[in-house]
């Protein structure tokens, strides 16, 4: 048989064993393979010196080596030293002229390499599956190619669903151009840094995300899509918001509480004046009713100067207020408008609130000292949303018109279950407040703010039922005359 | 009114209070002594002879119901009106432990020349 053979086979592993299973034919690259001499294979039983366990059952390969006169698979096999050996496996039948087969020609191919490799790949595979982060990998087209488990826990899509899919519709529409910039980004081999962002999940909800893209090549270096990383920061963004709107609360404290302090020196201090007239009127008041005129004259000398007293005290507070006013300018309604209600939004992930704002094109800037405002419209906007707690329908709108004589109105706008009557009389009466745990003070210095500002602040009933504050300002591309 | 009869003293820091003060009483028939700070009252007391005192209870140094704890600790018993301008809890209880009357700023008419005819008829 080895006869019938060019030379150049003798390279290739083969052996040759009989009916009996003996190697009958060992070729040089077989002795290289299994590293067992032609001396020491010969004769030997192939399958047993070699353990091989072919990827088939034995009753299958004779079936096709019978039918079809060969049979190829894999099989793991061991070496003279011990090693095991994954080969590719060729086996042919050779027949006699009456077609029984009389002997098999096995031909193998290490593959060790290969399995290792598929091991290999097996392992980062394993990796990939058990992070807890999404990692997920886009072809050229921007479609899905994998969709990790975290994936699918993190966006509420199965992988089924989205291999295919183009990635765009996990991206909110107000960040399409972001989306459309790290494509770009990634055509042209740069990465793209771990960023912050927003994704959607399947039921819609934002999913707030640390971001890392980065292209993958071919085995030519040429790029051929992306893989992109998500890490949910949502546990992370809520201790920050929580962390900001403590801030918020600090900050508008301790500002009523320097008030609170400034309001109780105030009334210490009037206190004085007012005691002496008080002294000096029961004083004079009997004496003119024992008719003693000229003595109550001095008396009511006092009383005006113990008026004139109290009247420098309130000169003095007014004066005190004033330096610590900061400087008005013109400034853009949509953004102050946007930071109170980012502000105020803060933490209210319970509260379904849906916000409109409405800035008209004529009413886009005002005269106005922006930190101050931004503390009445966040004021105002808190209120309308505890409010609305509980409510069926919670919708806030904040929007700004034109008025005449050179103003402009900001009208926060709820559907809560308004005011009653009692309350709106009083409403911005310093030391009224409808909360348990409220100061009273907000809105009575909300208005003293707008007022300061030359403008006029309101309440109403609004057709829903609900609450809507209306605040006038001075229009900034028109100053009125001051 | 004879001079013998109790004379009425009023202890506080704020001049226009005082004298304003000093002016109802004495035209509703009172003898009063006027004193501007608790230090002053104890150094010029025993010539004023007073029957009670009207006390103003915010004061530098020694504040009224401090002055009232000196006179209770030397055995001194005289009534005392103390005026505050900021009743709290806290004070109310001291006063009350020292058998003081409060009343707030600024004080009725009546409170004051109440307390006056109980001291001095």
């Amino acid at each position: 048989m080895a006869e019938g053979l060019p030379a150049a086979f003798a390279q290739v592993p083969a052996l040759a064993r009989g009916t009996d299973g003996r190697i009958r034919l060992w070729t040089a690259g077989a002795a290289r393979l299994y590293g067992w001499s032609a001396a020491e294979a010969l004769g030997q039983h192939a399958a047993a010196l070699l353990d091989t366990r072919p990827s088939d059952p034995p009753e299958a390969i004779a079936a096709r080596l019978a039918a079809e006169g060969a049979w190829h698979g894999t099989a793991r096999q061991r070496a003279a030293d011990g090693r095991r050996l994954d080969v590719a496996a060729h086996w042919a039948a050779e027949r006699d002229p009456a077609g029984a087969i009389t002997a098999v020609l096995e031909i193998a191919t290490d593959i060790g390499a290969t399995a290792e490799a598929n091991a290999a790949l097996y392992r980062l595979a394993a990796i990939v599956e058990a992070s807890d982060d999404a990692i997920v990998g886009e072809d050229l087209d921007g479609c899905i190619t994998s969709w990790n488990a975290a994936a699918e826990r993190m966006f509420g899509h199965p992988a089924p669903a989205m291999l295919g899919q183009p990635f765009a519709v996990l991206v909110p529409p107000d960040r399409a151009a972001e989306a459309a910039a790290i494509a770009a980004r990634i055509r042209a081999g740069g990465r793209v840094e771990p960023y912050e962002t927003v994704r959607l999940r399947a039921d819609g909800s934002a999913l707030p995300v640390l971001l890392t893209v980065a292209p993958i090549r071919d085995a030519d270096g040429h790029i051929t899509g992306a893989s992109c990383i998500a890490h949910d920061i949502t546990n992370r963004r809520d201790a920050e918001a929580a962390l900001s709107a403590k801030q918020a609360e600090l900050v508008h404290l301790s500002r009523l509480s320097e008030l609170g302090q400034i309001a109780s020196a105030l009334a210490h201090e009037i206190n004085q004046p007012l005691t002496a007239i008080a002294n000096y009127a029961a004083g004079a008041d009997r004496l003119l009713a024992a008719g003693r005129a000229e003595a109550a004259a001095g008396a009511i000398a006092r009383i005006v100067e113990q008026a004139a007293r109290g009247a420098g005290i309130v000169q003095r507070m007014r004066d005190f207020m004033r330096k610590r006013e900061t400087e008005t300018r013109a400034e853009s309604l949509a953004t102050a408008i946007e930071e109170a209600c980012a502000l105020a939004l803060i933490g209210t992930t319970t509260h379904p609130v849906r916000l409109t704002r409405a800035i008209a094109a004529d009413a886009t800037m005002a005269v106005i000292d922006r930190v101050q405002i931004e503390q009445v419209l966040f004021n105002l906007i808190r209120n309308a949303i505890e409010a609305m707690a509980g409510q069926p329908r919670q919708d806030l709108t904040v929007a700004t018109r034109r008025l005449d004589r050179g103003m402009v109105e900001i009208s926060v706008d709820d559907t809560g279950p308004g005011l009653p009557e009692t309350v709106r009389e009083r409403l911005f009466q310093p030391f009224v407040t409808t909360k348990a745990a409220g100061l009273g003070m907000g809105l009575s210095i909300c208005r003293a703010i707008v007022q300061a500002h030359g403008g006029t602040l309101a309440a109403e009933t609004n057709e829903t039922g609900g609450t809507t504050f209306r605040l006038s300002l001075p229009a900034a591309d028109e100053k009125a005359d001051r | 009114m004879t001079a013998a009869s109790p004379r009425i003293a009023i202890v506080d820091d704020d001049a226009a209070v005082r004298e304003s003060l000093r002016f109802l009483l004495e035209v509703s028939g009172f003898a009063v002594d006027t004193f501007a700070s608790a230090a002053e009252f104890q150094t010029r007391r025993p010539l004023a002879n007073p029957g009670g005192i009207i006390l103003d209870h915010h004061m530098p140094i020694v504040s009224g119901l401090e002055l009232v704890a000196q006179l209770r600790a030397a055995g001194d018993t005289l009534p005392v009106l103390l005026i505050t301008g900021s009743p709290s809890p806290a004070i109310a209880e001291r006063a009350a432990a020292l058998g003081v009357r409060v009343a707030e700023k600024p004080p009725s008419e009546h409170e004051l020349l109440a307390f006056a005819h109980s001291v001095a008829g």
